[in-house]
């Protein structure tokens, strides 16, 4: 059995949920209580692509910011892929994501990427549509309809971002 | 070139380049030598004297002047005096001969630049064929002797499989009778026979057990020993070792602890697993010192479990540290060696039998400290499945990313470890009590190290109890490493570059 290591970071604004989405993901856990993070965590996740094939996720978490420049771009460094989080009941977390996706293309190059649209359990708050989704000019396969509270879709898009990452 | 015939622009344009020089010659009955001199003086002729070779190749083109056929001549790359090379083309046109003049110098020159850069390539290629041949000639030969002495190692392991078999035959007989006389079967015994029996049990004893090694270890070099992995609670069957050894133990007064969690389950052949730890275990009994001790723990990493023995014996020096897994290797020195027992086929065995559960032994020692041995040992499936929860959560305040970038990726190797970084004081504080943090790793720069130790006391008045680990570099002198341990509450350190073994130990 071979073992790929890859570095990921999860971008977005603040409160998007990115470490929820993480602890769902990592432990199967969800908690209502909001805390903000604090620099930077890292967690792991073994994930088998095939038999032959696993990928050791190393996830890093980074604490929410609407702009590429208020992040500390060594956090970057050396990140296979990303995930971009953007809450569907708040319009402005747009805006930032885009420009956080421009930024990063410019930092790191063409690497591997999937869109969360994430809170998709408050159907009654949402807020994005189909205009706007547009907007991000992203493939429907890198587009994920998210919920951590509930769990949809989160496990799928970071299996696959690992199965590009596996190419 | 305006003045030239049609024919001739026409044939000009088929094979004119503008990179080309050209210049023509147009010899008539009449004008000859005025127009040869003429045109000759753009190729530098006009230096030409008999016995040039280009002086020659001109002489020669006089000679051509009365043919007169449809098709050109073409003489390719003339070389002139001046370093000039040129193509000569000779044509009729309008009753008359016509000798275009083409500069191919460059042509020429790249052409040669191309040979000589093949012929360079051609040696190589050559040189290469012959060094493939010889390696293709050395693949046989080794592969040949490879065969040889692998025959004859196992022929080897074979006749002292035989010769051990053969030895243990009379010796059973030597100590089952021994053990007759002994428990006064034939008679009761004088003091003098009695002490005479029992020197000689003890020898038949030793005897078999050395055998018994040698075999064990002639078996495993022809591999006849075939493994039975199953799922095994590890603190059980260390506790079984250890009780086998404890009247050992405690004659030399040496405490032996078992601290393996309880329900850790590893894949495994129970009595092959059982003989490495007696092994392990033994020699650090053997090994120690009076009143010393032994401590077992284990360490669930992501797949595997990681046995420690850690002893508190005479160590062993950093140079024979390559070689105590080779068969018939003692580390100690002729005198020690005497005093205590062995025959150096244990270690090697060890490894061996490890190997074969898909496991790994290493070893880290300190002369005069002790030695710690490390046993990995996948985890069985069952107890893999269950390892979902996480425990640790571990606080990194960074001066240097790339520190805690570098932890990170070592601790990838546990499941139970939850990372957290930040590089403010008060980020520390408030990560380390969100996450009820267990240990709090800090940063300490001896350039700067007043500084960092006054930071890392005002953090300890913060956070109280929290075991504090210092990561500093690994060229920080002592002197300022003293400073650190007396200063502050620090207890421990990690040097960086990391060592695996020394992180895992330290979060045991």
């Amino acid at each position: 059995m071979k073992i790929l290591q890859k570095k990921i970071c999860l971008l977005g604004d603040f409160g998007v949920g990115k470490t929820s989405l993480v602890a769902r993901f990592v432990n199967n856990e969800y908690s209502e209580k909001y805390l903000t993070t604090v620099g930077v965590k890292m967690d792991t996740k073994l994930i088998a692509v095939n038999d032959e094939l696993s990928i050791k996720l190393i996830i890093w978490d980074i604490a929410g910011e609407n702009s590429l420049k208020k992040i500390s771009q060594t956090y970057l460094r050396g990140a296979a892929g990303f995930l971009l989080v953007i809450d569907g009941t708040r319009m402005n977390t747009l805006d930032g994501a885009l420009d956080m996706k421009r930024g990063i293309r410019e930092l790191l190059g063409d690497i591997p990427f999937v869109v969360l649209l994430n809170k998709y359990d408050l159907t009654t708050q949402w807020e994005l549509t189909a205009a706007h989704i547009e907007r991000l000019n992203t493939p429907q396969e890198q587009l994920f309809f998210t919920s951590a509270k509930s769990g949809e879709q989160v496990e799928a898009a970071f299996n696959a971002l690992s199965y590009v990452l596996t190419l | 070139m305006n003045a030239l015939p049609d024919a001739i622009q026409q044939y000009l344009h088929s094979i004119w380049t503008e990179n080309d020089k050209f210049a023509y010659l147009n010899f008539d009955a009449h004008g000859l030598i005025k127009h040869w001199h003429y045109h000759i003086d753009y190729f530098g002729l006009t230096d030409l004297h008999s016995g040039d070779p280009a002086a020659e190749q001109l002489i020669f083109l006089e000679g051509l002047l009365p043919y007169q056929d449809k098709d050109p001549i073409i003489i390719e790359s003339v070389n002139f005096a001046n370093g000039v090379a040129a193509d000569i083309h000779i044509l009729p046109a309008d009753n008359d001969i016509y000798v275009l003049f083409f500069d191919v110098s460059e042509r020429v020159t790249q052409r040669q630049a191309v040979q000589q850069e093949r012929h360079t390539i051609d040696l190589l290629y050559q040189q290469q064929h012959k060094n493939i041949e010889l390696l293709k000639q050395t693949y046989q030969e080794l592969d040949v002797k490879k065969q040889q002495a692998e025959t004859a190692n196992k022929e080897k392991s074979q006749l002292l499989s035989y010769i051990t078999h053969d030895l243990r035959t009379p010796l059973t007989a030597i100590l089952g009778f021994a053990q007759f006389l002994e428990a006064d079967i034939f008679g009761e015994l004088t003091d003098k026979q009695r002490d005479c029996i029992v020197k000689m049990l003890a020898a038949g004893k030793h005897m078999d057990n050395l055998i018994n090694d040698i075999l064990d270890a002639a078996q495993l070099e022809a591999g006849n020993i075939a493994l039975q992995p199953e799922p095994l609670a590890v603190r059980v069957a260390l506790a079984d070792c250890i009780a086998w050894l404890q009247p050992i133990a405690e004659q030399q007064h040496i405490t032996l602890i078992n601290r393996v969690p309880n329900e850790v389950s590893i894949q495994a052949d129970a009595k092959r697993f059982k003989q490495v730890m007696i092994n392990l275990l033994h020699n650090a009994i053997k090994y120690n010192r009076e009143h010393g001790c032994i401590v077992i723990t284990g360490k669930v990493l992501a797949t595997s479990l990681r046995i420690r023995i850690k002893d508190t014996g005479i160590g062993i020096a950093a140079q024979q540290l390559d070689t105590i897994f080779q068969p018939f290797t003692r580390v100690l020195d002729k005198d020690k060696a005497k005093k205590i027992q062995g025959h150096g086929v244990g270690l090697s065995e060890c490894k061996h039998l490890i190997g074969l559960m898909q496991g790994s032994l290493s070893v880290r020692s300190e002369l005069s400290v002790g030695s710690v041995f490390y046993i990995e040992l996948p985890l069985a499936i069952a107890y893999q499945d269950k390892q979902e929860e996480r425990h640790h959560q571990l606080v990194y305040w960074y001066q240097d990313l790339s520190n805690m970038e570098l932890f990170g990726n070592l601790l990838t190797a546990c499941n139970n470890v939850q990372l957290f970084g930040c590089n403010h004081a008060e980020q520390a504080v408030q990560l380390c009590t969100q996450h009820a943090a267990t240990v709090l790793l800090i940063d300490i720069n001896s350039e700067q190290l007043a500084a960092d130790i006054a930071q890392v006391q005002v953090l300890q008045r913060q956070l109280n109890q929290l075991r504090m680990i210092a990561v500093v570099a690994k060229q920080t002198p002592a002197v300022a490493m003293q400073q650190i341990l007396q200063q502050t509450q620090i207890d421990d350190y990690l040097t960086c570059p990391f060592d695996f073994n020394q992180v895992l130990d330290m979060l045991e």
